[in-house]
Parts: C-alpha cells; sequence; structure tokens
C-alpha cells in the first residue's frame, strides 16, 4: 500500500494567458517511509510536483492519491484525512511563520485543527507538550513567548519544522529546506531534519537543487527536467552513474563547486 | 525630525479631541442661544465673536468638535464593520463568490457620496444620522478593496500555506492570519476616511443636508456665514479653520502611520 501516488498527473498554469505545462503527465509511487529525493533546476516542476501531492494545486489531468484516496476535486473541509497526516516545512521561514504570532501559537496551530483533533491520538496544546516540541528541535521552552523575529534565520527554520511534526504525521514535503539558511547552519537543520525523519519513520518528499543534500537524506530520487522525470532510482545508482544527460550536467555542477 | 506628519498629526487630532471633550461638560455660552450682540467681532467675552444670530462662536466651534468626531467615529466604524469582513472574504474566496463583493464595491466606489447623501435627504429628511449613514455607506468600498487587496497579499505567504495544511479552517485562517496582518493598512485606512468623513459632513451641512439648526455644526456655521462674506469675512473663517484642522490631522495621522508601517522605510530606519 502506498502513502502518495500520482497517477498521469499533469499541472498547468495559465503565465501570459498562455497555458504553460508545468509537469507532464506524471507517475510517482511513494511508500510509507520511504525518502525521496526531487531534483531539477529552478523552473523544472519539482515545487509543483510536491504541491500536487499535499493538494495545494489541482492537476489539470490525472489523479493524485494519498493512502489510496483520491485528493483531487475535493473542497478543503473533505480533506482531513490527508491534512491530518501530510504536513510541510517550507523554504523560507521568514515568510512561513506569521510574525505577529507566538512561538507557542505558532507551533500550537496543528493542535488546535479540528481534523487532527478528529484523529483521535492527537495531544491538547498544553506548555509541556508545545515545550517539548520546542527542545525536540533544538530549542527552548522559555522561547514558546518570542516572536519569530527575535530568532535567528536557523532557529526560525528549528520552529517550522516543530510545526510540521508536532502533529505526528507520516507523510512530510520539505521545500529546499536548508537553502534560505546560512551556510553555517544548514548542516545543523539538515541533521535535525534527518534525525526526526530517521526516528519518526516518515515518508518524506525533499525537493532540493541540492544533490549533496539528497544524497545525505533520501533513499531514492527523482530527476525532473521541464516537467519530465528524465530519471529516477536509488540515490547512489544515479547520482553516481547518471545516463540522462540533465543528470549528468547536474552532477558536474554539484563536482565543480 | 522623522516622524514629523505622524506628531503633527496627533496634535492637530489632540487639539479636537480636547475641544471635544471641554464641549461635552462645557461651554462658555449656550452654542445655539442668542447671548450678545450680533456680529460681534473677536474679542472680550465673546472670545472669536458672535454670529448672525448673536450666538457665541466660540462656543459653537467647542459644540461643533463633539459632532464632528461622532460622526467620524460612527460613520467610519461602521463602514469598517461592513466593509472589513466583506474585503476578507472577497480576498480569501477564490472563484465567483470572491468576485462578486470586489464587483459590487467598485460599483458603489463610482457612486458620488453626495448624491447617495441627497438621496437619503431626501427619503429620511436631513439630519446628522443621516448624513453619518450616507457617508458611512460611501467610505464601505474604501474599506472593502483596501481589506481585499491586504489579504491577497497575505493569502501567498507561507503562513497561510501552513495553515491550511495543517487543516485550519477558513474562519479561523481569517482571525489568527489574515486581520493581524492587515490591521495596518486598515489603521492607515481609518485614518483617511475619518479626514474624508468630516469634509463630507461639513458639506452636507452646508448644503443643509445635515445636522439641523439645533446642532451647529462646522459645516453649518459656513453656510451661515456666507451670508456675511463680503461684510464680516472673519466669520467663516472659524469654522473653515476647524474643519481645516481637523482633516489635516487625520491625514497627516494617516500618512505618518503609513510611513511608520511600511517596512520597506522600516528597514532602512
Amino acid at each position: 500500500m502506498s502513502i502518495v501516488e500520482l497517477r498521469g498527473a499533469e499541472v498547468t498554469y495559465r503565465r501570459a494567458g498562455q497555458p504553460f505545462v508545468a509537469l507532464h503527465p506524471t507517475d510517482v509511487v511513494i511508500e510509507p517511509g520511504e525518502r525521496v529525493g526531487v531534483v531539477g533546476g529552478s523552473g523544472s516542476g519539482k515545487t509543483t510536483m510536491a504541491r500536487l501531492m499535499l493538494g495545494l494545486v489541482p492537476p489539470s489531468q490525472g489523479d493524485a492519491l494519498f493512502d489510496d484516496r483520491s485528493i483531487v476535486g475535493l473542497p478543503e473541509r473533505q480533506r482531513g484525512w490527508l491534512r491530518a497526516r501530510a504536513s510541510m516545512v517550507f523554504q523560507d521561514p521568514n515568510s512561513s511563520l506569521n510574525p505577529r504570532m507566538k512561538l507557542r501559537d505558532i507551533v500550537g496551530e496543528p493542535l488546535r485543527s479540528p481534523v487532527l483533533r478528529n484523529r483521535g491520538d492527537v495531544p491538547e496544546p498544553t506548555p509541556e507538550v508545545l515545550a517539548g516540541a520546542l527542545e525536540g528541535v533544538g530549542l527552548t521552552a522559555e522561547m514558546l513567548d518570542r516572536y519569530p523575529h527575535q530568532l535567528s534565520g536557523g532557529q526560525r527554520q528549528r520552529v517550522a519544522i516543530a510545526r510540521a511534526l508536532i502533529s505526528d504525521p507520516a507523510f512530510l514535503v520539505a521545500d529546499e529546506p536548508v537553502s534560505a539558511l546560512d551556510v553555517s547552519v544548514r548542516a545543523q537543520v539538515l541533521n535535525l531534519l534527518t534525525d526526526e525523519v530517521n526516528e519518526r519513520s516518515l515518508a518524506l518528499v525533499l525537493v532540493s537543487h541540492d544533490l549533496a543534500i539528497v544524497r545525505h537524506l533520501c533513499e531514492r530520487v527523482l530527476v525532473v527536467e521541464r516537467g519530465h522525470i528524465v530519471e529516477q532510482g536509488a540515490v547512489a545508482d544515479v547520482l553516481d552513474n547518471p545516463q540522462h544527460p540533465y543528470t549528468q550536467a547536474l552532477v558536474d555542477a554539484t563536482l565543480s563547486l | 525630525m522623522k516622524r514629523a506628519t505622524l506628531y503633527l498629526g496627533l496634535s492637530l487630532i489632540g487639539l479636537v479631541v480636547l475641544l471635544a471633550v471641554v464641549g461635552i461638560f462645557w461651554t462658555p455660552y449656550s452654542p445655539t442661544a442668542m447671548v450678545g450682540p450680533r456680529l460681534a467681532r473677536p474679542g472680550w467675552p465673546h472670545l472669536l465673536g458672535t454670529d448672525g444670530f448673536g450666538a457665541d462662536i466660540f462656543s459653537r466651534i467647542i459644540n461643533g468638535a463633539k459632532i464632528v468626531l461622532l460622526v467620524g467615529i460612527v460613520s467610519v466604524s461602521g463602514a469598517a464593520l461592513v466593509g472589513v469582513p466583506t474585503g476578507i472574504f472577497a480576498g480569501m474566496k477564490r472563484g465567483w463568490a470572491g468576485e462578486i463583493p470586489a464587483r459590487l464595491a467598485d460599483i458603489l466606489y463610482g457612486f458620488p457620496a453626495l448624491l447617495l447623501a441627497i438621496l437619503f435627504a431626501a427619503a429620511l429628511g436631513g439630519s446628522t444620522w443621516t448624513a453619518m449613514l450616507a457617508i458611512s455607506i460611501s467610505t464601505v468600498p474604501a474599506f472593502v478593496r483596501i481589506a481585499r487587496a491586504a489579504t491577497l497579499q497575505v493569502m501567498s505567504q507561507g503562513y497561510v500555506e501552513a495553515a491550511r495544511l495543517s487543516g485550519t479552517p477558513s474562519p479561523s485562517v481569517a482571525v489568527r492570519h489574515v486581520l493581524p496582518n492587515i490591521a495596518p493598512v486598515l489603521g492607515v485606512q481609518a485614518s483617511v476616511s475619518f479626514g474624508i468623513a468630516i469634509l463630507a459632513e461639513a458639506g452636507l451641512s452646508y448644503l443643509g443636508l445635515g445636522s439641523r439648526a439645533s446642532e451647529p455644526t462646522w459645516g453649518r456655521m459656513l453656510r451661515e456665514a456666507q451670508d456675511y462674506i463680503f461684510s464680516e469675512p472673519i466669520q467663516a473663517l472659524w469654522p473653515g479653520l476647524a474643519i481645516a484642522v481637523a482633516t489635516m490631522g487625520f491625514n497627516l495621522l494617516g500618512d505618518g502611520l503609513r510611513d511608520l508601517l511600511d517596512p520597506r522605510l522600516r528597514e532602512l530606519r
């Protein structure tokens, strides 16, 4: 039984009045606990693919499934089963954390959501639970009353990770989770993410242009170019022995740095 | 000075508020009674002189401040109460359900406020409350537009997406994420609308569509001073000055707030 599945899913945007195919019909299957990297250049459609899996963009044809149920065409209030078990870490914590909310409310927000409360096994957003969530990502309980602007970039992304994981999801999408951070804190945040994913045996989709991060965190990799998956397979096979010219170019670009 | 506009605006408003608060409890003379000779020049005991009926102008100005603030508060908060939720709804809802309130607001925006007030005055009779209702209705579209535009901007932020991903229902998103983040823009709009409302009320009273003779507002005083514009032009100066001070105060406050809240300017400081 797969956790996420795309069946011939295609995404079309309107750009300047012209339809633009961001993702050509694509088939992807992700098993529970599987860690998949999606790599490609900017504008390749890798983020679109991830957003499609969470129902943030609708497919123009084909189907997207979560836990073997289609998420396509449903109003938000009928997507409870998806919202209760999937979450996301965004690229830029400056935008993904509400500047007018304290960490207490940011991290606790998923626990107040009705669809999660329906799940039954979700803890109440008590101060102990919230403090535990912050401590779990290497922050301290006294930060609960701070606002995002009082934290460093790395700390903010830790908060975003705490929020994504507090609901104990089964599937996590991380969209360039460290590319907006200082090089000096990237490794720490990445290690945190790795530990959490391992500990919780999360299914992970990691969207990144950085092959080193994918190699570090993922088992399987999809290489996306102009809306097509041009190569896929185990990380070691694909990145050490790339077959497609685009993959070779990506690998060469990394090596030359 | 960097916040000169803001402070100047606040002090002008403070002056009007002070007059209004004093006016609630005390005026030197009754603002509507004949208390002295007609058309007295400024001096003692009538600081700003008396008008064509022999009423004390200073007392009438103080009393007018009260009404001006009442009109501003009632019409702006009424407009915000209707316009802000509508604008947020229009900004959050995709498709035709969000378009309809936005387009309706645009239509209402194109309808002249004065015409609306004349319509109301004809139907309901001219009074301060009719004027407030008309001003309030014509201010609604401004709030719908600004709230919708600001909401659209907030909706594209990651934190709204994150809230959606955890299954937070739309009303909670509106209250927790949208409203606090658009509040500064709404504050600026409220301040500017307040100035416009004062001006509109003065205009309506001047045309005889606002307050009755028993309620001396600045606009009404201006209308009465018109009769003596060539013989005693100073009569028109006082209410005119009062209107200018109050309107400018709120406009400056709006500008000052905008400068203060503009994140790009804040970065530079």
